[in-house]
């Protein structure tokens, strides 16, 4: 955990020089660079009399990184309300009374006990970010380095048709395959404009892998985007006379990448996955593990519930997108 | 339209060495039921009129009345169908089209007419539609939900950018889809569905602008609220204006109301008429709704399991 301190006051700079360690005096003119660039935990403490009136606009464009927490020195003590500052998530107030004498280690360290033992946003932001160490392993620039017969840490998205047995009943060979090829294409054309690749096809379904970044989810934008345009999917380009349902699970894990892929893969991870949408998964439905939802962007979450247990893991189901349907 | 000079001449040559000056005629009266070549030219009916001669006043008639277009589409006409029986082998047809992609058109065989294809060429009437003249369109209503509390709340800077955004998502998928928006004030729009399956065509068009919005809102959108639209699809007749104009009609009142009245926001309502065009599939995704009078409309919504 590292602490900035904006501030241009020698008083305050002195104090934190002092200090070495973790601690750092930030010039106010960097402040929202450093803000922008802040991919982990850091805590920034806002000298207010630095930024003189424009204090509450700094303060608001930091709270848009949900990496950053915010802390408020204010040494003349011109802060009218601190409650409201409390409600909007600061970690620490240095106020008129103590005033610089406040700034210690000690603090420092009260301050990070408190993120851990109080705060849920910390815990779960620390988590996302603390790879362990040799776990994942990052294609740095994506597909552009991926190379074959080499291992990964990939998102890997498995999708396939329900219904198998009925629709090999219901429709001619020739035709059957020709309506599987228009759902292939849409998954092919889906899961590509958020960098994945179909990697495995084998009658009505296949897995498409996902690089990993160490930080987003794409594969979980891509599948939660396949479902809701799903709809839009069945009516224009399916060669299905039916309305087609298809399966979808997403994991995170390590796969030795084989640019000549036969389909007869053998790793942990795709087994998982495989398990995963062929015994768990009911038809219809968007599923992924606890690994993958720790990573995937906040504002879809509310759309993932509990799903309960699968092969001692976690596992998250995406809420059903309702067409046509009215909440009364 | 501007007529380039190789077109011109293209145009001339292929009329001079396909057809005599009697199936030129026939031709022209295609388009012009009396077209009078001798009164055109001013020559005496008594004196023969050379194929260059009559290929040369037909084509400049043509022009002047900015219906090359529409000559085009009767030469690829005459040259699948023939005149009266009789198959004519218009010459120089490819190099025609190819002159005319140049353009921004392209000839449509399932539609049987030249479509814009170019961005800098899309136009109010898909550059077929003459002035004045009463057609039959389908027509999305697209308004922004309590867009004054919006742009009183947020800062011009925030609220400019966001409704450009929204006209960027709206005029993508409806130029997509080859309508055209026909006017935008800012918090909403018409926009117009002329070509082959109209009402289809506008209805997904407005399903997927619906769609998008959602995600526009859900990662991108910077209003708190998020912005929130309705919907109407509607067909009827209207007349046609390539400058823009307060159209008022029965189609557009009606659409009006349709949206206003009868639809939830981020909701798109249909008129029964379109609703009977969708077929099986998409009509399942549209509630029917009692209004007033014993009338239905229906109506689409994007919504989710608890």
């Amino acid at each position: 955990m590292e602490f900035y301190i904006v501030t241009n006051q020698p008083i305050i700079a002195d104090k934190i020089e002092k200090l070495k360690n973790n601690t750092h005096v930030l010039d106010p003119s960097d402040f929202r660079r450093k803000v922008k660039e802040s991919s982990r935990n850091e805590i920034f403490y806002l000298d207010i009399e630095a930024f003189k009136n424009d204090w509450e606009k700094e303060f608001k464009y930091a709270q848009k990184n949900d990496k950053v927490f915010l802390a408020l020195i204010d040494l003349q003590g011109k802060v009218k309300d601190i409650g409201t500052y409390i409600y909007k998530g600061i970690v620490d107030y240095i106020g008129k009374d103590n005033g610089v004498n406040d700034f210690s280690k000690r603090r420092f360290i009260d301050v990070e006990n408190y993120l851990e033992n109080y705060r849920c946003d910390y815990f779960l932001a620390d988590e996302e970010d603390e790879l362990e160490p040799g776990a994942y392993k990052i294609a740095e620039k994506g597909w552009a380095t991926i190379r074959s017969d080499e291992e990964y840490t990939f998102y890997i998205m498995y999708v396939e048709l329900d219904d198998k047995k009925e629709m090999e009943k219901s429709f001619a060979k020739s035709n059957l395959k020709l309506a599987i090829d228009s759902f292939k294409r849409f998954v092919e054309q889906n899961v590509a404009r958020f960098e994945g690749k179909l990697w495995i096809w084998q009658g009505f379904g296949g897995v498409v892998l996902f690089p990993f970044n160490g930080h987003d989810c794409p594969a979980a934008l891509s599948g939660f985007r396949m479902a809701i345009y799903k709809h839009l999917h069945d009516v224009e380009e399916s060669l299905f006379p039916h309305f087609i349902s298809y399966r979808m699970a997403i994991h995170l894990g390590n796969v030795l990448y084989q640019e000549e892929n036969t389909g007869n893969v053998i790793a942990d991870t795709i087994n998982s996955v495989f398990h995963l949408g062929s015994k768990y998964a009911e038809p219809g439905e968007f599923y992924m593990t606890d690994d993958t939802y720790r990573f995937i962007h906040p504002k879809i979450k509310p759309y993932f519930k509990a799903s309960g247990e699968f092969e001692g893991r976690n596992i998250w189901r995406m809420r059903r997108p309702i067409i046509g349907a009215f909440r009364s | 339209m501007k007529i380039s000079r190789a077109l011109t001449n293209l145009l001339i040559k292929s009329l001079a060495e396909s057809m005599t000056v009697q199936l030129m005629i026939k031709t022209a009266r295609l388009l012009y039921r009396d077209y009078d070549i001798y009164k055109q030219t001013g020559i005496p009916s008594n004196i023969p009129i050379q194929r260059r001669d009559a290929a040369n006043q037909i084509i400049r008639d043509v022009i002047e009345k900015d219906h090359v277009i529409q000559f085009v589409t009767t030469l690829i006409d005459v040259y699948k169908k023939g005149i009266m029986g009789r198959p004519i082998n218009v010459r120089f047809l490819p190099q025609i089209l190819a002159e005319l992609k140049e353009l921004g058109l392209v000839y449509s065989e399932k539609e049987g007419i030249f479509i814009e294809t170019s961005q800098d060429q899309v136009t109010r009437g898909w550059s077929i539609l003459e002035e004045a003249k009463i057609y039959d369109f389908t027509f999305i209503r697209i308004d922004i939900v309590d867009n004054t509390k919006l742009v009183r709340k947020n800062k011009k800077n925030v609220i400019e950018s966001v409704y450009n955004d929204f006209k960027r998502i709206f005029k993508f998928y409806v130029e997509k889809r080859n309508g055209r928006i026909w006017t935008w004030e800012g918090d909403g729009g018409l926009a117009a569905f002329y070509l082959h399956d109209k009402n289809l065509e506008a209805v997904l068009c407005a399903m997927e602008c619906l769609v998008e919005l959602f995600f526009y809102n859900l990662m991108q959108c910077p209003l708190k609220e998020g912005l929130d639209v309705r919907m109407a699809v509607h067909a009827g007749p209207c007349q046609f204006f390539n400058h823009s104009q307060d159209i008022k009609n029965e189609t557009l009142r009606r659409l009006e109301q349709i949206e206003s009245k009868f639809t939830e926001p981020n909701g798109l309502t249909l008129s029964p008429g379109v609703y009977s065009d969708l077929g099986g599939k998409l009509e399942k995704f549209f509630v029917q709704v009692p209004v007033e009078k014993g009338n239905f409309v229906y109506q689409y919504k994007l919504c989710w399991e608890e």
